[in-house]
């Protein structure tokens, strides 16, 4: 117990090395976990050494599949984020780890053992829950040394053990009062210290922040972040908002009707989405999708260009849009074509469109990438415009009646509701399978 | 405004009080005082040999100790039994689970009257005819206190049981420890209106009795009566004495029972 803690704080004193982790983890071990390390391990006996483990695991209520084929490891120390919508399984996913539901297939281990018979008490698990889950009648103290007491710790033991716990999180003054008694911030932190008494193996935590007011979360976040780098314990995180998910996790685990759609580092998966509902799902404003047909680009008509190419392309107007696309015309070898626009595509993607058979597909386009420019292939009108600290936040419509989202630099020109303008955008953009939503270049 | 509330509630406070209070005082007044008109409203010289007389005479002792054991009996019996059941019809999965729950909803829809006759077929068969037995078994278990507590403990956040099973706590130290204690004022309530219903019971314990030596405090009243159809004072201190205990109870719990009777305030 004592030495896997010395391991664990050590990782997460590396915390910033493991958010920049960005390979999907069943491909690549933590370089970072010292005496853990993957890399030499044989592929499938990964799960033994991770903190928790889910291995195809499946939970069915009836004819609903809540959970399918389930796969992931959590690594010793690490902070997970499990992002989904709601009732995509993530909850239940959570319930698995800590005994609460059993799964109808799969296996669920904690620390290499099996647990998937093993009562909830004896998993060395706490979980915090979204509702906080105090128990009303009992004080604060009590609320914390509840589980202390079916451990039967001796009476001065749990006394130092809820002092010192209450101290880290500035509850020592509340200790007297009832859970009615307290606001919603400080019912959070009860809730934390009833699962960090325990001083368990692993977190669980259930949408935390969710009751809370907009403020207090950004806070509670922070908090929570420091906390875990303090402690260093193995964290699983459930939520459903995914800016919480890409501010706090070292990793996040994207859910989606009970699958498993990605895991990575947040900015990886914010980069490179492993397929459309990923793409759609995480950033904010939403990627914007758009169905398309592989064509040839009509260069000399519409002035788009090819990403990836250096240079600014004839009649740039540097000054009005400073943020424009940087491209060379001539070097696509074909186009994402829709009704009122195109976007040019690189030699390599068109291959890769090729190889797999496809004339059409969804193109994303996160709207942060998308600009307006009077050389743009893409015609739009403007619907919305939002003005946001250091740019416009424009929603446009195109010709297919689609409504994106697109961003103009603040100081540059100002757009109006109704004004027709043409938008190009920047970077390669993402391709996705509409079969299936899968990324065409993974 | 004030006044306007409180003289509505002051008359009928009077009338719901009067005749308690002319009970009491007939109890302290000799026979011919009672029979007297106008009627004496104040006692001046009270006179409490009536309550040593039904006390010793008319055994009143003894039927007041046997009410006693049988209401704790049946009150301790009903609370564990039906605390037991609603907390399993709440949060436990078994079999015929809504089955078993319907069969006790539908044990309110048949009145008493119709069961009575074959009940006392059942106790006498059992040879538990004239014995203690008799007054209590029957009243075990109370598909009212089922269905209550069912309701009650179905207003529990579940997170609260999934927090004390990871914490340790099986089914039934989360029930003691957490279930019942938030639902302490219904569980006082419920005790309170089993022991009033067990302790004016009349009809089934007259049919299943026949000796003093079993026989509850209200047969002993209607026995006193008839005995002492002259002694109207000793009646009334019977009355007096047979209602004590309740009156007692009523006084000490009104809070707890008011509180749980307008309950939903067990929740936030």
């Amino acid at each position: 117990m004592l030495a896997s803690r010395a391991t664990t704080s050590g990782d997460a004193a590396n915390g910033a090395d493991g958010a920049s982790r960005d390979a999907p983890v069943r491909d690549r071990g933590d370089p970072d976990a010292g005496p853990l390390d993957h890399d030499h391990e044989p592929a499938g006996a990964k799960h033994l050494t991770a903190a928790v483990a889910l291995v195809g695991v499946s939970k069915r209520y009836g004819d609903v599949e809540a959970v399918r084929d389930f796969t992931l490891e959590v690594e010793p120390g690490e902070l997970l984020v499990l992002l989904g919508p709601s009732g995509c399984g993530k909850s239940t996913v959570l319930r698995l780890v800590a005994g609460l539901e059993h799964p109808s297939e799969g296996t669920v281990l904690i620390g290499g053992t099996v647990v998937n018979d093993v009562d909830p008490k004896d998993r060395d698990v706490a979980m915090v829950f979204q509702s906080y889950a105090l128990y009303p009648h009992l004080s604060v103290r009590q609320n914390i040394e509840f589980p202390l007491r079916s451990r039967r710790a001796p009476a001065r033991r749990r006394r130092e053990l809820v002092d010192e716990v209450a101290r880290g999180l500035q509850l020592e003054r509340l200790l007297d009062r009832k859970p009615a008694q307290l606001s919603g911030g400080q019912r959070q932190r009860v809730a934390l210290a009833r699962a960090i008494v325990r001083r368990p193996a692993a977190f669980l935590l259930d949408e935390p922040l969710s009751n809370l007011d907009a403020q207090l979360r950004l806070e509670m976040r922070a908090e929570l972040v420091e906390l875990h780098a303090r402690l260093g314990t193995t964290s699983i995180y459930v939520t459903h908002d995914q800016v919480e998910a890409t501010t706090m996790g070292q990793r996040i685990a994207v859910m989606h009707e009970g699958r498993l759609q990605q895991v990575g580092a947040p900015r990886a998966v914010y980069e490179r989405p492993a397929n459309a509902f990923v793409a759609g799902f995480v950033g904010h404003p939403p990627m914007n999708i758009v169905p398309a047909r592989i064509g040839t680009a009509e260069l000399a008509r519409t002035g788009a260009r090819a990403p990836g190419s250096a240079g600014a392309g004839a009649g740039w107007d540097a000054e009005r849009y400073p943020s424009g696309p940087s491209a060379r015309a001539g070097e696509s070898a074909g186009a994402a074509i829709f009704a009122g626009g195109e976007i040019a595509l690189s030699p390599e993607l068109v291959a890769r469109v090729r190889r797999r058979n496809l004339d059409h597909v969804l193109v994303g386009i996160r709207p942060e990438d998308l600009h307006p420019d009077p050389k743009g292939a893409v015609s739009a009108t403007v619907s919305l415009v939002e003005d946001v600290a250091g740019y416009q936040q424009l929603s446009c419509r195109l010709g297919t009646g689609q409504l994106v989202g697109a961003s103009a630099i603040a100081g540059g020109p100002v757009f109006r509701t109704g004004e027709a303008i043409t938008l190009s955008a920047l970077g390669e953009p993402h391709l996705f399978d509409p079969s299936n939503g899968e990324r065409v270049d993974s | 405004m004030t006044v306007l509330r409180y003289v509505p509630l002051g008359v009928m406070a009077v009338i719901i009080g009067f005749p308690i209070y002319i009970t009491v005082v007939n109890s302290l007044l000799s026979a011919p005082q009672i029979a007297a008109r106008p009627p004496t409203l104040f006692p001046t010289h009270p006179l409490w040999g009536s309550f040593s007389t039904a006390f010793n005479q008319a055994h009143l002792g003894v039927y007041l100790r046997n009410s006693a054991f049988v209401t704790l009996m049946i009150v301790l019996a009903e609370v564990i039994t039906s605390v037991l059941a609603g907390y399993a019809f709440a949060f436990m999965r078994f079999p015929f689970r809504r089955t078993a729950f319907m069969i006790c909803i539908a044990t309110l829809m048949v009145p008493m009257e119709a069961t009575i006759v074959p009940n006392r077929q059942t106790i006498v068969d059992l040879g538990w005819f004239n014995s203690f037995p008799a007054l209590i078994v029957p009243f075990l278990a109370s598909g009212i206190g089922i269905f209550l507590f069912r309701q009650a403990f179905l207003g529990v956040p579940r997170d609260l049981c999934d927090a004390a099973r990871l914490d340790g706590y099986g089914h039934f130290r989360f029930l003691t420890r957490i279930v019942m204690p938030i639902n302490r004022p219904l569980i006082g309530a419920f005790a309170l209106y089993a022991f009033l219903s067990a302790w004016n019971q009349y009809l089934w314990p007259l049919i299943v009795t026949e000796t003093s030596g079993v026989r509850t405090v209200q047969i002993g009243l209607r026995q006193l009566q008839a005995a002492n159809v002259d002694q109207t004072n000793v009646i009334f201190a019977g009355t007096v004495l047979a209602a004590l205990p309740i009156f007692i109870l009523l006084v000490a719990f009104q809070r707890q029972l008011v509180r749980g009777l307008t309950a939903g305030a067990l929740k936030g």
